[in-house]
């Protein structure tokens, strides 16, 4: 299986601080990685190196072949990315919203109408496409940044926390979104929400203090442990006295 | 360039819909308006026509309002986006930096530009139509393109002020600093070193060029050396045509204090860690 995302040797250095370590991982299609760890582990720093938004101190991040600092373009035509918060420009209405997105990524006409329309359809947003997304509460608003990063239907998708805010009921439709997307694309999920893990990935990382501390699927980290629980499992790996050991 | 256009496009709607456009638009009017119809009365004293006398207002009037006009549009444009998230959003999209940036300019030179040329184009035909002045329109004309190129060397800086610090209100404090330099501090300063040299060292050569430094005296400079009539009003340009700087390069000055900005807000946009 090709991978779709190759992460080599990437490391981040805040002056003295090193946020990301070394961090090497491939993702293949098919593939739901749940990139996980505490807060400031450096999920961000890594998600944000993969966007291109952030200049690796070292190592490569690569998206369908396309290196994220030296074909910055390239590979954000493959990528679909839903940024931490879900950001969006609260004054435009959700169709125009996605239509401007269409037109940056260069659809015009029939094809962007398509497109468009394809997007609302997928993350079920046509009762709302003419409101405005500053009205829309906080489900839908998620649900309109994964449209935009679902518009181009991209082979990569990588979501930094999709369904942290979320009520059950939104949590369950953004996971089965994802669920249903999955086979045809690779993807990452950032997130510190156990639970998402053993709903939707198909393989998990956990990262503490910048370096990975597992890579394995959800049932091989999940017997790591007596208790059997992913939770615990995450704790033993990530907590202040496992990282000193 | 699609993607610059869409990005003009977005800021111009965005400047519409929260009424910057007409706020903009209106303010310069009332002064203009006000500015022909008051500003004219001491023409007969002076032997100027009421559009030189008006010409020479609203050059004072732009040297003012233009750079706090540029520099409210252009102070939070990476700042703001970056603190409200849609910066990473718009850099997810296949966009270069330099286009992001570029796109911004051109859609807040449009809103600055209609502001200015319906703003002050009031003032011209309320001239037209009260004094009957039919020459000297070209150098009216100059006056409204070099008011935009002016406020343009503005929104150009905001960008660098945007792009150099981490909080919007730290943008906006900055952006005050940069427009009392360049509208009041820097004439000042000049002023009293030209009074403590008392001529010594510095010759009107050397001052008319220290002036281009200045984009504000360099926009007073290109109006004073264009428009004949606009020497009478006094001000430290004057030693611009004292010192022979020709017109094409006072023009060029102006376009540098354009272009130079604007390419270090590129630079500094590509290096920028989001």
């Amino acid at each position: 299986m090709a991978a779709l995302i190759e992460i080599d040797g990437l490391t981040k250095r805040f002056g003295t601080r090193v946020a990301v370590d070394h961090v090497s991982f491939r993702v293949g299609q098919g593939e739901v990685l749940g990139f996980l760890g505490p807060n400031g582990a450096g999920k961000t720093t890594t998600m944000r190196m993969i966007a291109g938004f952030v200049t690796p101190t070292a190592g490569t991040a690569r998206i369908c072949g396309y290196d994220v600092q030296q074909d910055a373009i390239a590979a954000r035509r493959m990528l679909g990315f839903l940024p931490e918060g879900a950001p969006l420009y609260p004054e435009m209405t959700v169709i125009g919203f996605l239509r401007f997105i269409a037109a940056i990524r260069g659809y015009s006409g029939a094809e962007a109408a398509a497109r468009v329309d394809n997007a609302i359809h997928l993350t079920a947003l046509d009762e709302v496409a003419y409101q405005t997304v500053e009205i829309l509460s906080k489900g839908f608003r998620r649900r309109v940044g994964l449209a935009q990063a679902l518009l181009h239907d991209p082979q990569v998708l990588v979501l930094d926390e999709p369904t942290d805010g979320l009520d059950p009921n939104q949590k369950h439709e953004v996971r089965t979104l994802i669920a249903r997307m999955a086979p045809s694309k690779a993807i990452i999920i950032s997130t510190h929400i156990l639970e998402e893990v053993d709903a939707v990935c198909s393989r998990a990382i956990i990262i503490a203090s910048g370096r990975i501390v597992a890579d394995a699927t959800p049932q091989e980290l999940a017997r790591r442990h007596p208790s059997g629980k992913l939770e615990e499992v995450f704790r033993a790996m990530t907590a202040p006295q496992a990282k000193a050991a | 360039m699609r993607a610059v256009l869409l990005i003009a496009g977005k800021e111009v709607r965005d400047g519409l819909r929260n009424r910057w456009v007409a706020a903009i638009t209106g303010l310069l009017a009332v002064f203009a308006l006000s500015l022909a119809f008051l500003g004219t009365a001491p023409t007969g004293t002076v032997k100027v026509s009421a559009l030189a006398a008006t010409m020479v207002s609203l050059a004072s009037l732009s040297i003012f309002l233009l750079p706090l006009i540029g520099l409210l549009l252009s102070f939070d444009a990476i700042v703001g986006e970056a603190e409200r998230g849609t910066l990473a959003l718009m850099l997810a999209y296949p966009v270069a930096r330099w286009q992001v940036i570029f796109g911004k300019f051109l859609g807040h030179l449009t809103i600055l530009g209609f502001a200015t040329v319906l703003g002050y184009g009031v003032a011209g035909a309320a001239i037209a139509l009260t004094s009957g002045v039919e020459d000297e329109w070209g150098g009216f004309l100059l006056l409204i393109g070099s008011s935009i190129l002016f406020g343009a060397v503005f929104i150009a800086l905001g960008y660098v002020v945007s792009l150099m610090v981490r909080e919007r209100a730290t943008a906006g404090g900055v952006a005050i600093g940069v427009w009392l330099l360049f509208v009041l501090v820097y004439d000042l300063a000049l002023l009293g070193i030209l009074v403590a040299d008392q001529g010594r060292t510095l010759g009107a050569q050397a001052v008319a060029w220290l002036l281009l430094l200045n984009p504000a005296d360099a926009f007073r400079t290109l109006n004073l050396l264009a428009t004949p009539d606009a020497r009478l009003f006094s001000g430290l340009s004057g030693l611009a045509e004292q010192a022979r700087i020709s017109l094409s390069a006072v023009a060029a000055a102006l376009v540098l204090w354009v272009v130079v900005p604007l390419a270090a807000s590129m630079a500094l946009f590509r290096r920028k860690q989001i």
